[in-house]
């Protein structure tokens, strides 16, 4: 029987070799009889642990005062004046089954989701990590294999331990549903929104790996704490209707929450999330569209967020594994996951419409959007380092621009094919491409103030508008002197950039608040002005204002002349070395 | 075993019956940059159908670089590459070429979870082959390899030299057309080393073109054919290793005889192949020699024509190893 069932499983993994060799791989060293076996036995004993967990909590006839949430009815008794459950003709307790059901449902769903989408990115990431270390990737990456087969090989294969942990659950977690009247639609969905979202994770995970080869074992720990967070986040039950909010669409918890578990014969109702609260979510909304009031809503919703960020990581990874030296985002990319990400996030900035008390109360546009210069802000800076190419790609890019423009002197087709340089390719310097992506984020600011009903919405938007101008312009600032630390001879430039970016966006401001400098009064507010949150804008007077964005542009200017000096410096000295070395 | 190469190489197979001249391996003017040091500078290699090309030079010297290049594991800062007449970019996925290519870095690297058969039953999925061929093929390089008897081993209990085959046959199992094998030998034991050469010279028969870089410069010169040397990113000699033990190694002749001395020294002096002579002894006369084998060979034939009573003919000439450090030498000096 073994050995037939041995040659039945080898038969198999042959198909799935014929199919995708590096699943056949990752199922070949995995899937072992003692790792099937502990697996399983770990699987059952969680499971009996969490119905025994609730057997023995129900209440007895011995008027223990455990379980009884559980009772069909609950009396009190006439000798000691205790609560206990109505008993039945056998002498037992009557018990609301469904509502024992529903927390043992409860409970495996939590299981199934946190471990599912926390234990899956830190094995896929621990496992990436040891490729990198042993240097077995660039194996895969030279194979002809499409990159895709391997990464949809690695998302299979490397947690099958893990999914087949969980897919013995399964069973107890759909009966456990029916049981607790669950519709079975609702369990469908639930199912295809947490494979969804954990598709979106772990091609995340994977693309986080692939570009943090530097942290080494450090890595899967980081990576599994930022899922816990984001989890954790989104199972709590708080909405602010900030960008914050959108963290409730990556728990697929939140779904079950729609349906209320009927008692037999009764009127009364058990939430899915009782004892905590977690009612904020059915406010969610989305451009004034109440996305969370309903459960179809909800779940389309969740599962396209999760359907289109995972495509979208699913193009870089892709691009990440083929191609290594390249930047981790592509220029032209760049400018569709910032329009994607900033209507997102602009979407939960207008969740619903603003009220007359919130109007009357003297709120701004600034103060309802707050959430949305910041999350660009954060964006922004990411942004850079992952558009900014290195000091190598822009050294081979510059050298083959001083070739090109000294080939050929047709000044207007240089600068047609130099705009598109700078805007496509992915080693010519960053500086435009964040100034594109920058504007695309101010559109999307102008959509979600065209979009916002407010009374008398001009001088807000133009104040908000402002602000987000000054601290974008401040961004590109950083942008190019993040490029220009790019071009200088420090081996780790990034540790460098990270640090300069960090002193520019957070030191300054502190600086300003040690030295004094007033939000409100005196010309020190002005200096605000040059920061990345230029928040004395409503008490600065506009001749101080026209000063502050002449110094915006001074600035800019500036670095742009350097920048371009030195590009083109190094290009010409490229190419001179490397004439001079062959000559020689 | 050829045969089996073209089947499995399409492209190979045109190549050769449109045009046999054209190289396995084509590179030109291939330059690395990092940062600001060159790694490699403007390198030109030709490797033609059978010709194993044995790259050497002091550590820092570049050679793993080119060797990633033409790989496609490094993108080249300038220059091209060309595999069996088609360009390749390391920057697009051309699993045509791909296919056509098969590298074993300095660290052969395994999978610890797989058993010898498995890993090179992925390996050979992993390049396209199909079932029933793949088998066949799998027992034919584990027999070539020596690791018949170890297959169904894991990885991790085979020996070192077991473990450097096992990744050779990784290398070989999809049938490259172009082999590039980075110091196979180092940290290997004599023997590990013997059947290393044996191996490589099996598939030097079979067609296959290799390019190898090793510190063991014997080894070399027991199977290449051509000889590349590297320092400072410049490959500043290419030759046939003929050509290169006749222009740089100093070679010697020791000859003796039963009969007169001045006799055997009048017969050297009119021989072109021969530069200096020094008496040893009475009756043995040492030559500098610039010649291959063949003219030695002639030499000596020609002594005996000349009736005189050779007693010893040693001829002697300068290693690998030597010619490597004169080189060496002569270039610090420069």
């Amino acid at each position: 029987m073994g050995v037939m069932f041995t040659k039945i499983a080898e038969s198999g993994l042959d198909r799935i070799g014929g199919w995708n060799p590096q699943l056949m791989r990752e199922w070949q060293g995995r899937l072992r009889w003692r790792n099937v076996l502990l697996t399983l036995l770990i699987s059952f004993a969680v499971q009996i642990l969490l119905v025994v967990q609730y057997l023995v909590k129900l209440p007895q006839n011995d008027y223990r005062s455990s379980g009884m949430q559980y009772c069909l009815e609950q009396i009190q008794t006439s000798e000691a004046k205790l609560m206990t459950c109505k008993l039945g003709a056998d002498g037992y307790p009557l018990i609301n089954w469904p509502f024992v059901w529903a927390d043992v449902f409860r409970d495996v769903s939590l299981v199934l989701v946190w471990v599912l989408l926390i234990g899956g990115m830190y094995l896929l990431v621990a496992d990436l990590s040891k490729e990198m270390r042993r240097g077995t990737l660039n194996f895969l990456r030279m194979s002809p294999q499409p990159s895709r087969q391997i990464l949809l090989g690695k998302l299979m294969g490397v947690p099958v331990l893990l999914y087949l942990g969980l897919a013995a659950m399964l069973p107890l977690h759909l009966s456990m549903g029916l049981m607790a009247t669950y519709p079975l639609m609702l369990l469908l969905a639930f199912y295809g929104l947490l494979g969804a979202i954990a598709f979106c994770f772990y091609t995340a995970a994977l693309w986080f790996g692939l570009l943090t080869p530097g942290l080494q074992g450090f890595q899967p720990w980081l990576i599994a704490g930022t899922g816990l967070g984001l989890l954790a986040v989104g199972f709590s039950g708080y909405r602010d209707g900030s960008s914050l909010d959108w963290a409730r669409l990556f728990e697929p918890i939140q779904l079950l929450s729609y349906w209320e578990v009927k008692g037999p014969g009764i009127q009364m109702t058990w939430p899915f999330h009782h004892g905590f609260d977690q009612q904020g979510f059915r406010y969610l909304g989305w451009f004034l569209q109440p996305i969370g009031a309903h459960s179809g809503t909800y779940l389309l919703f969740a599962l396209a967020n999760a359907l289109i960020l995972g495509a979208w990581f699913w193009v870089v990874l892709e691009r990440r594994l083929e191609t290594p030296g390249r930047t981790p985002l592509g220029k032209v990319q760049s400018y569709g996951l910032t329009l994607c990400l900033s209507l997102i996030v602009m979407g939960f900035n207008v969740q619903s419409a603003p009220t007359e008390v919130d109007q009357w109360k003297g709120q701004s546009f600034s103060d309802f959007l707050w959430s949305y210069p910041i999350s660009m802000l954060i964006c922004a800076i990411v942004l850079m380092f992952l558009l900014l190419p290195s000091q190598q790609a822009v050294l081979d890019w510059s050298r083959y621009r001083h070739q090109y423009t000294a080939a050929s002197n047709q000044s207007r087709q240089h600068r047609h094919r130099l705009l598109r340089d700078l805007l496509s390719h992915d080693a010519s310097p960053g500086g435009l491409a964040v100034a594109v992506n920058l504007g695309v984020m101010t559109g999307v600011l102008l959509l979600g103030i065209a979009v916002t009903p407010w009374y008398s919405p001009t001088a807000g938007a133009a104040e908000l508008l402002l602000r987000w101008g000054f601290c974008a312009a401040f961004l590109l600032s950083c942008a190019l002197v993040i490029q220009w630390i790019s071009l200088s001879n420090v081996i780790h430039w990034r540790w460098l950039a990270f640090g300069s970016v960090a002193t520019l966006v957070l030191g300054w401001p502190i600086v300003l608040s040690m030295l004094g400098a007033s939000l409100y009064d005196g010309p020190s507010r002005y200096l605000w002005l040059v920061t990345a949150f230029p928040q004395s804008l409503p008490h600065a007077a506009w001749s101080g204002i026209g000063l502050a964005i002449a110094a915006h542009l001074t600035i800019l200017t500036t670095l742009i002349t350097i920048l371009t000096r030195r590009v083109q410096g190094l290009g010409q000295s490229e190419w001179k070395a490397l004439t001079a070395a062959q000559g020689g | 075993m050829v045969s089996e190469i073209l089947q499995a190489n399409p492209m190979a197979q045109n190549r050769i019956a449109t045009d046999a001249a054209i190289p396995t391996l084509s590179v030109q003017g291939l330059t690395k940059r990092f940062q600001r040091k060159i790694a490699v500078n403007d390198v030109y290699i030709d490797l033609f159908p059978g010709e194993i090309y044995g790259l050497i030079g002091p550590n820092g010297a570049g050679k793993t670089t080119l060797m990633e290049m033409m790989v496609g594991a490094e993108m080249p800062t300038l220059g091209e590459i060309w595999i069996d007449g088609e360009p390749f970019r390391q920057d697009q996925n051309s699993p045509m070429i791909q296919r056509c290519i098969g590298f074993l870095p300095d660290d052969y690297p395994l999978y610890d979870d797989l058993t010898v058969w498995q890993y090179l039953d992925y390996f050979a999925r992993l390049y396209g082959m199909a079932s029933p061929q793949r088998r066949s093929r799998l027992y034919e390089i584990l027999e070539l390899v020596q690791l018949t008897s170890k297959r169904h081993s894991r990885t991790t209990e085979l020996s070192r030299g077991m473990k450097q085959r096992l990744g050779l046959a990784r290398t070989i199992i999809h049938q490259p057309s172009l082999l590039v094998l980075d110091e196979p030998v180092s940290g290997l034991d004599p023997v590990a080393r013997m059947e290393f050469r044996d191996i490589i010279k099996t598939l030097q028969k079979s067609g296959m073109t290799i390019l190898i870089s090793s510190h063991v410069l014997s080894d070399l010169a027991d199977f290449c054919t051509t000889i590349g040397i590297m320092e400072l990113g410049h490959l500043v000699e290419s030759a046939p290793l003929e050509e290169l033990y006749r222009r740089l190694s100093r070679q010697q002749i020791f000859i003796a005889t039963l009969g007169d001395r001045e006799a055997l020294a009048q017969a050297l002096a009119a021989h072109p192949c021969i530069k200096a002579q020094a008496v040893v002894s009475d009756q043995e006369i040492c030559v500098e020699f610039e010649g291959d084998e063949a003219e030695a060979g002639a030499l000596l034939r020609s002594l005996i024509a000349a009736n005189l009573p050779i007693r010893h003919f040693n001829h002697t000439r300068e290693d690998l190893e030597t010619i490597f450090l004169k080189h060496l030498d002569h270039k610090q000096v420069s």
